[in-house]
């Protein structure tokens, strides 16, 4: 009997292996073999910035025409030269962009009430706004690290996180994830930034951090270019204007206006 | 109890409304919680699951009957079955492929995932414990498929609204789902002792 069970059982699965084998051929389908190699050459990280449900499905928007492959926000140069030839694009440039945590806060920046609790920022955030005096304040508990898919987020506690700009992306998940909502993207070839996102009057700002923009007007005279103006009690740096020469960066007395190293 | 005592219209009102595979047997959940944000995708996954639990269970219950029980190996049925379904899932998904190219990309992943969908090997095992004939099989199996369809689409349905209505932050997605699920098989005990049944 028990010979009778291994070869039925074999024998039943060599039946259904040799009418799928069969089927495969009658109904197979004329697939894009190009798919497969788009697929290939696309980052495999799946981080949704395309705005499709993971790489795969942005190859085959890309295939079918409807996706750009700018939107692809993790490509790197020599991929996307792949996909262009393989799709017979004409060969463009891709703006990239990086995170940029608009806060310099972090141990400077004075407490609101002692949190204790899960350490996450959306956690803190909803009570009472968070546990930061500062209402535009990052609350430093490493959210947007924890959720960046390529590590290039890094943070110690209590201490604003750091953007590693030779992974980071640009996905944007970190700046969907932040409670705060104060990282942007920013293109990656401006430098220069204004790391405060108060907009709480100077006066109040100088009382909670040691180095959030209390809107003194420095670096509006400073500026050669016109290019930071004082905005809702904040400076605001008009990317396009800026040339990066950096006199801000040295003048700003609370230090808010920092260059992104090492470019 | 299903049997062959029964007409083919007590057994299809029996397996799709009083034994609601989904909402009283608690079978096939993780499809009826993935595949249920809108109508339109759960009524598809609700024609492959249809379709394939009656191919499954009348192909299992042939291999059942006429391998099986000569053989005396009645004792494999489980493995017997699950290589009889994931063949026949597969034998489906190129044919959806080849003739209904938007369906297949519809269902996406849930369609080989229909494998291991345990309402379609519930429906090919109720068949074998009820012992029932060839006819009352078929009709069955319908039904069965028949009460999945009802519950997806009905909880897909009410999904629709739900993405609209001011939830919780907490209750937003599958908590509510699932609250949701509760209350519509609470809603189909409703149906228990009907006709006797």
């Amino acid at each position: 009997m028990g010979y009778y069970a291994i070869i039925v059982f074999g024998g039943l699965g060599l039946l259904f292996a040799v009418g799928l084998a069969i089927a495969g051929r009658l109904l197979r389908t004329a697939e894009d073999g190009r798919k497969s190699d788009v697929l290939r050459s696309l980052p495999g990280v799946n981080c949704g910035a395309c705005g499709f449900a993971g790489c795969e499905g942005f190859a085959g928007g890309l295939i079918s025409g409807k996706a750009g492959i700018e939107k692809c926000a993790s490509l790197t140069e020599e991929s996307l030269k792949d996909i262009e030839r393989m799709l017979g694009l004409t060969p463009g440039e891709i703006v990239r962009k990086k995170a940029v945590v608009y806060c310099s806060g972090g141990k400077n920046c004075s407490g609101r009430y002692g949190y204790i609790g899960v350490e996450t920022c959306r956690a803190s955030g909803q009570i009472f706004g968070g546990h930061k005096k500062c209402d535009y304040a990052c609350l430093s508990f490493g959210d947007c690290s924890r959720v960046c898919p390529f590590g290039a987020i890094t943070y110690k506690k209590g201490e604003v996180p750091v953007v590693n700009r030779e992974l980071c992306t640009g996905c944007g998940i970190c700046v969907d994830v932040c409670p705060k909502k104060i990282i942007s993207l920013v293109e990656e070839k401006y430098p220069v930034h204004i790391r405060c996102s108060s907009k709480d009057n100077g006066n109040y700002v100088r009382q909670v951090c040691k180095t959030g923009c209390i809107a003194c007007g420095v670096c509006v005279k400073v500026c050669p270019k016109k290019a930071i103006t004082l905005k809702d009690n904040l400076a605001v740096i008009d990317y396009g204007k800026c040339n990066a020469c950096g006199l801000c960066v040295e003048r700003c007395p609370a230090n808010t206006i920092e260059r992104a190293l090492p470019k | 109890m299903i049997d062959n005592s029964m007409t083919p219209g007590m057994i299809f009102l029996s397996a799709s409304l009083i034994n609601n595979i989904i909402l009283m047997q608690f079978l096939g959940l993780c499809s009826f919680f993935g595949v249920s944000t809108n109508i339109k995708n759960s009524a598809s996954m609700g024609l492959a699951v249809t379709f394939v639990a009656v191919m499954a269970g009348v192909v299992s219950w042939a291999v059942y009957h006429l391998v099986l029980v000569p053989f005396q190996i009645t004792f494999l049925r489980t493995a017997v079955f699950v290589l009889t379904i994931a063949s026949l899932v597969q034998l489906e998904e190129m044919f959806i492929k080849k003739y209904v190219p938007p369906l297949y990309s519809a269902m996406g992943i849930y369609l080989p995932l229909i494998t291991t969908n345990c309402a379609i090997l519930a429906v090919a095992f109720l068949n074998i414990d009820y012992s029932l004939s060839l006819l009352n099989t078929v009709v069955h199996s319908f039904a069965v498929a028949f009460g999945y369809v009802i519950a997806i689409v009905l909880f897909a349905g009410l999904r629709e609204h739900l993405v609209l209505a001011p939830v919780p932050k907490s209750l937003r997605g599958y908590p509510l789902a699932f609250f949701l699920a509760s209350l519509m098989s609470l809603a189909f005990m409703g149906f228990k002792g009907l006709f006797g049944l």
